[in-house]
């Protein structure tokens, strides 16, 4: 994290119509006297011209919705491929050398395997990696939606209704970010092992890592809820609960999407991390963390594209999601400039 | 000052003290009998229950934490199969699976971890600031676009996927480095070129990726401070370019940085799992992950502690570095 919660506050929101859109978006500087075109643009439109000049985002949003797609219709691609992720060939030696290394150069890429096949049991690569994309993304979506809805509430209780209860909520968000998470959550995933694992990782990432987003939030808060419409909202007898949906969370809404971006390429990190680990989803479900473990157990020497191209594929995710999220933050806040 | 000290400190102690709570409380109701490791095989159920009573795991859990603290304190005894074991205070609780105390066990790690961390943490800090530095001082340039890509490339590849690279590629084809003895990374007896050709990738691979987000936040906070208006009046009074960026610009630019070396070094000093599970080393957080497929949970309760006590304390030395380099935090 780069910016200062206080930078993420952005013009977003709709809650000061007196602020006028930032200059220089639409400039006609000198000229006749002819009569300028005044537009109004909502600052979400503001952000959203941003955007789209922004030629990093226009290629990392790209490969982020190419990776959705290849996850959405990773069923289709693996037909279309003419392969199963799960289908062990028949006769292993038509692909595997008696040592269960891929035939062929480069892993066993041919016409036939586009990836490849993995070692020991001949299973097609491209297959498994678009399923793959699969595990990694759902899983680290559910878990961002997880945190950033823990996040929100207890950053906007604490740093609303304060008092013992912003103590209380605070001191939680100090101890759990002491945790070590990682060692934790792999004890936990060990014991609780009749559990869905899918669900457990979701629960696990999103359930350790919204401190920082209630943090955040909190800080928000604060500053916010000194603000005149807050205490207009109050005068006119606003119940506390409709203060902080209708007044205080459209607010938010920015600088939490701005981090809901930032928090993806990370969980996905961490979903790698538990599947390296051997505690990610279970075989015979593929993900890219978990063919890279296989590859350190024995096989990345001989076989370097079993380990390059998962490897390679968990590098372009989190590296799209990343200059995404840098741009979208540079789209909602008019003030940074790089 | 004295009072924002001890503020923290107490804080501090607190919040280790409820990281105890929570940690004792869930390895302990976390299935795992260790009455199972003494017992024969197929027990009966009253063998079971006597030693259970013998170690004290039959107790309600407050009496069996309040044993766990006491422990801590002053050390305790374990009556392990047939003699009575002492474990001296701090005693983190007995590994039933190994037959040694946690603490034993935790500091035989340390120095592998300790010495992982030291290194990259090192190499790092030098390498991500004064690439970050130059960077924000040389805006724009062909230099700082190529620093901002690898660096960017940097913070999105995980550590064990550059761990499998350089072994790949250093270890095995080009054959520059030996392969990493993991019983006796340090040589046995100490040998300092052993313990180099050891350490030399995990300290590369680690550093890599921390340097990485740290040029990009030396950057950011760089030319933050470099456009405020007393570097403006430094320049103005003539200063030398030299002491404007060093003792103007970096002085400032550099606190966030002192907050996330210290967060970031007791971090790994818990264990660098991921690392040391890439490159086989015996560290506290392999040592945890072997523990866990072996649900010998006291002794990755221990290690939990133990990096929690780390991450704990790293927090209350960047407030107190926080409140000397910067005096406005003192203040409120």
């Amino acid at each position: 994290m780069t910016t200062s919660p206080q930078d993420a506050i952005l013009g977003a929101g709709p809650v000061d119509p007196t602020a006028t859109p930032p200059e220089g978006v639409d400039g006609t500087p000198g000229g006749p006297p002819a009569e300028p075109k005044i537009e109004g643009r909502s600052p979400w439109a503001l952000a959203w011209m941003r955007l789209r000049r922004d030629k990093v985002a226009i290629v990392s949003g790209t490969v982020v919705i190419l990776l959705f797609l290849i996850a959405i219709f990773a069923p289709l691609l693996a037909r279309l491929a003419g392969q199963d992720p799960n289908l062990q060939p028949d006769d292993p030696s038509s692909v595997l050398d008696p040592s269960g290394f891929p035939l062929g150069s480069f892993g066993g890429i041919s016409g036939e395997h586009w990836f490849g096949v993995e070692p020991v049991n001949g299973r097609d690569l491209f297959a498994r990696i678009v399923y793959g994309a699969r595990v990694s993304l759902l899983i680290s979506l559910l878990a961002t939606m997880v945190q950033i809805a823990i996040g929100v509430v207890v950053g906007i209780i604490a740093g609303f209704v304060g008092g013992w209860l912003d103590n209380l909520l605070s001191g939680l968000v100090n101890v759990l970010l002491a945790f070590p998470i990682i060692l934790f959550g792999i004890a936990l995933v060990t014991v609780a092992d009749s559990v869905n694992r899918e669900l457990l990782l979701v629960l696990l990432i999103g359930g350790f890592s919204w401190p920082y987003i209630a943090r955040i939030v909190r800080g928000l808060v604060l500053s916010l809820r000194e603000k005149e419409f807050i205490e207009a909202a109050r005068s006119y007898g606003a119940p506390t609960w409709r203060i902080m949906l209708r007044e205080l969370l459209p607010n938010l809404v920015g600088p939490i999407l701005v981090y809901s971006t930032l928090v993806i390429p990370t969980n996905i990190l961490t979903e790698a991390a538990f599947s390296f680990l051997g505690i990610g989803v279970r075989e015979p479900q593929s993900s890219w963390g978990g063919m890279l473990s296989k590859a350190a157990r024995g096989f990345y020497q001989d076989d370097p594209m079993f380990m390059i191209i998962p490897g390679v594929m968990i590098m372009v995710t989190v590296l799209a999601f990343n200059l995404f999220g840098d741009s979208v933050r540079d789209a909602l806040d008019p003030k940074s400039s790089r | 000052m004295f009072r924002f000290l001890l503020k923290r400190l107490i804080v501090g102690i607190v919040t280790l003290w409820v990281v105890t709570v929570v940690v004792f409380g869930i390895f302990t109701i976390i299935p795992g009998d260790p009455a199972l490791v003494y017992a024969g095989k197929d027990p009966s159920a009253e063998v079971l229950a006597g030693i259970r009573a013998k170690l004290g795991v039959d107790k309600p859990l407050p009496e069996q934490y309040a044993t766990f603290m006491k422990g801590v304190a002053v050390g305790r005894d374990f009556p392990t199969g047939p003699k009575m074991v002492h474990c001296d205070a701090p005693c983190l609780g007995y590994s039933y699976k190994k037959d040694v105390p946690v603490l034993g066990l935790i500091t035989r790690a340390l120095p592998i971890t300790a010495t992982m961390a030291a290194g990259a943490a090192l190499l790092w800090l030098l390498g991500g600031v004064s690439v970050g530095v130059l960077s924000a001082l040389r805006r724009g340039t062909f230099f700082d676009r190529i620093a901002m890509t690898i660096s960017l490339a940097g913070v999105s590849l995980p550590v064990y996927f550059t761990g499998l690279i350089g072994l790949s590629v250093f270890v095995y084809q080009l054959q520059w480095l030996p392969a990493i003895d993991t019983n006796s990374p340090f040589g046995n007896p100490f040998d300092p070129v052993q313990t180099f050709q050891s350490f030399i990738l995990p300290w590369v691979v680690l550093a890599f990726l921390y340097a990485a987000s740290y040029a990009r936040l030396t950057r950011t906070s760089m030319l933050e401070t470099m456009s405020e208006d007393y570097i403006r009046t430094a320049r103005a009074k003539g200063l030398p370019e030299r002491t404007v960026v060093t003792r103007h610009g970096m002085r400032a630019a550099l606190t966030p940085i002192v907050t996330m070396f210290g967060l970031d070094l007791g971090a790994l000093l818990g264990g660098a799992i991921l690392t040391e599970y890439t490159f086989g080393l015996q560290g506290l957080g392999k040592q945890a992950l072997d523990a866990i497929n072996k649900f010998d949970y006291p002794l990755i309760m221990g290690t939990t502690l133990f990096a929690a006590f780390f991450i704990i304390v790293a927090n209350i030395v960047v407030d107190v570095l926080y409140a000397f380099i910067d005096p406005r935090v003192r203040l409120s």
